[in-house]
């Protein structure tokens, strides 16, 4: 069932589709609480509690509007108020699997070592960013969010997420380059 | 010469960053449905529990309705000293809440909690009177302002501090309302109108202020940029604000709130976007706007 379906019966009380719902948005609920708090203790609450609020709240939610983005606004918000309680910033420290997704096929074991260090290299420059761009870039490019759904999870404006992303992508760029005229 | 990494490398990198996401080890995501729905189920059974017993109890609940009764109606009919008395029986609840409600000054409490509907201890009285005594004296209900809270709640919910109004006739809010749970939804400052603040529409809200984190475009805003449409600057506090009379029509579409035809007043400060809807003069706004602390 469609999200609004499953929205419009968990209104009327139904559990087992609020369940549902909660299926079908959970890894990225969770993927976006672990960014925000990098941390998987934190983030599996922050994600359960917002599922909970959320449930509370359904009958203020306007029917026929998107239920993801307004989920992960509350995600978001509970995974900062986490965050901010522990006291410190978050460290993420992402990996990335040397294997591409199923389907996708390395041209050679050479070509696969060099494109794994380019990815690696870039994991590693993205750590060095600020907080709030590399949250940003993470939304958009990791969790593929939309810019309305990155502003409303990271509670700023859209043009704030633009402003982001372009300015982390200028870092990135510039970081990058460094490598590559260092490695020459 | 470094070779042009404008534009295209730009692309480039979002192209590498978009391959990225689907190979990142993100740690395994837990069974959150199957949790999340025996909290809910737990919940359900705990409200359920409480609504049989008292369902349970017919006759407890016409007591409680005709001491209710008393406590309303026939008390203050009754000569000074068995109203005393019969206070006495009571100490606590219905009749001081409906006194409260005619003197109309008290912002009283805000509304109980989600699941504050369950009866508690000794609120047979209460939860038959309450909710003609709060439809009585909710000033926002209706006007698609969310769920009301508490000012202690909304100042806990602000952490970049809640602003009040500080000129001498406002001063502390009557009821305040939230749209969601986050304090990315804000706030929205209910006051009661009276002697100086003439009632909006056909409500007994004479001002509304509304504290949202952000901008003014998109918050209030939608159809184009304030300045291009032509919308009256006004300075509050020597900070760039827009005047909008009742009858505005043009773009861009000012958001206000529902069945309030008031004038508007838009403003930021402190990375919040605020909103003035009153009845009220441009300068008489635009004072009360520059008092807030």
């Amino acid at each position: 069932l469609e999200d609004a379906k499953l929205v419009e019966k968990a209104r009327d009380g139904d559990a087992a589709a609020y369940e549902g719902l909660v299926r079908g948005h959970q890894e990225l609920a969770f993927r976006t609480a672990y960014l925000i708090t990098g941390n998987v203790a934190e983030a599996e609450d922050a994600a359960q509690e917002a599922f909970v609020k959320a449930y509370r709240a359904l009958g203020r939610f306007r029917a026929g509007a998107p239920f993801r983005p307004w989920l992960l606004s509350i995600v978001a918000n509970e995974a900062r108020n986490r965050r901010k309680s522990a006291g410190r910033r978050a460290s993420l420290a992402l990996r990335a699997a040397t294997e591409g997704p199923s389907g996708s096929a390395d041209p050679s074991p050479e070509a696969a070592a060099v494109a794994s260090e380019r990815r690696a290299e870039l994991l590693g420059a993205l750590g060095t960013l600020r907080e709030e761009d590399r949250l940003a870039v993470a939304c958009r490019y990791f969790l593929g969010l939309s810019e309305a759904e990155t502003a409303d999870a990271l509670g700023c404006a859209r043009g704030t997420v633009k402003s982001r992303v372009s300015r982390a992508i200028g870092r990135l760029r510039e970081r990058m380059a460094k490598e590559e005229d260092a490695a020459r | 010469m470094r070779p042009d990494r404008g534009p295209d490398r730009e692309s480039e990198f979002e192209r590498e960053l978009r391959d990225l996401g689907p190979r990142i080890e993100y740690p395994p995501t837990p069974d959150l449905a199957r949790t999340v729905r025996h909290r809910l189920d737990e919940e359900a059974n705990e409200e359920t529990g409480s609504r049989t017993f008292w369902s349970r109890l017919p006759d407890l609940r016409w007591a409680a309705a005709a001491a209710a009764f008393v406590l309303i109606v026939a008390v203050p009919s009754l000569s000074p000293a068995l109203r005393a008395t019969v206070s006495d029986w009571f100490p606590a609840g219905g009749a001081g809440e409906s006194g409260q409600a005619a003197g109309g000054g008290d912002p009283g409490p805000p509304p109980a909690e989600s699941g504050g509907d369950v009866p508690e201890s000794g609120g047979a009285i209460g939860s038959s009177a309450e909710p003609e005594t709060r439809g009585a004296r909710s000033l926002g209900k209706g006007l698609g302002l969310g769920e009301r809270i508490s000012l202690r709640e909304a100042r806990a919910r602000a952490s970049d501090g809640l602003l009040l109004p500080g000129t001498p006739e406002l001063g502390e809010p009557d009821e305040v309302y939230t749209p969601g749970p986050s304090q990315e939804n804000g706030v929205a400052l209910v006051y009661r109108a009276g002697p100086g603040l003439p009632p909006l529409g056909d409500t007994n809200v004479g001002l509304v202020l509304t504290e949202l984190p952000g901008r003014i475009e998109p918050a209030y805003l939608s159809g184009g940029a304030p300045a291009e449409a032509g919308l009256e600057s006004v300075s509050v506090r020597d900070r760039q604000g827009y005047w909008i009379p009742p009858n505005h029509r043009t773009a861009p579409a000012v958001e206000r709130t529902d069945g309030l035809p008031g004038s508007v007043l838009l403003w930021e400060r402190e990375g919040l976007a605020l909103r003035l809807e009153t009845n009220l003069s441009k300068q008489e706004s635009v004072r009360i706007a520059e008092s807030l602390r």
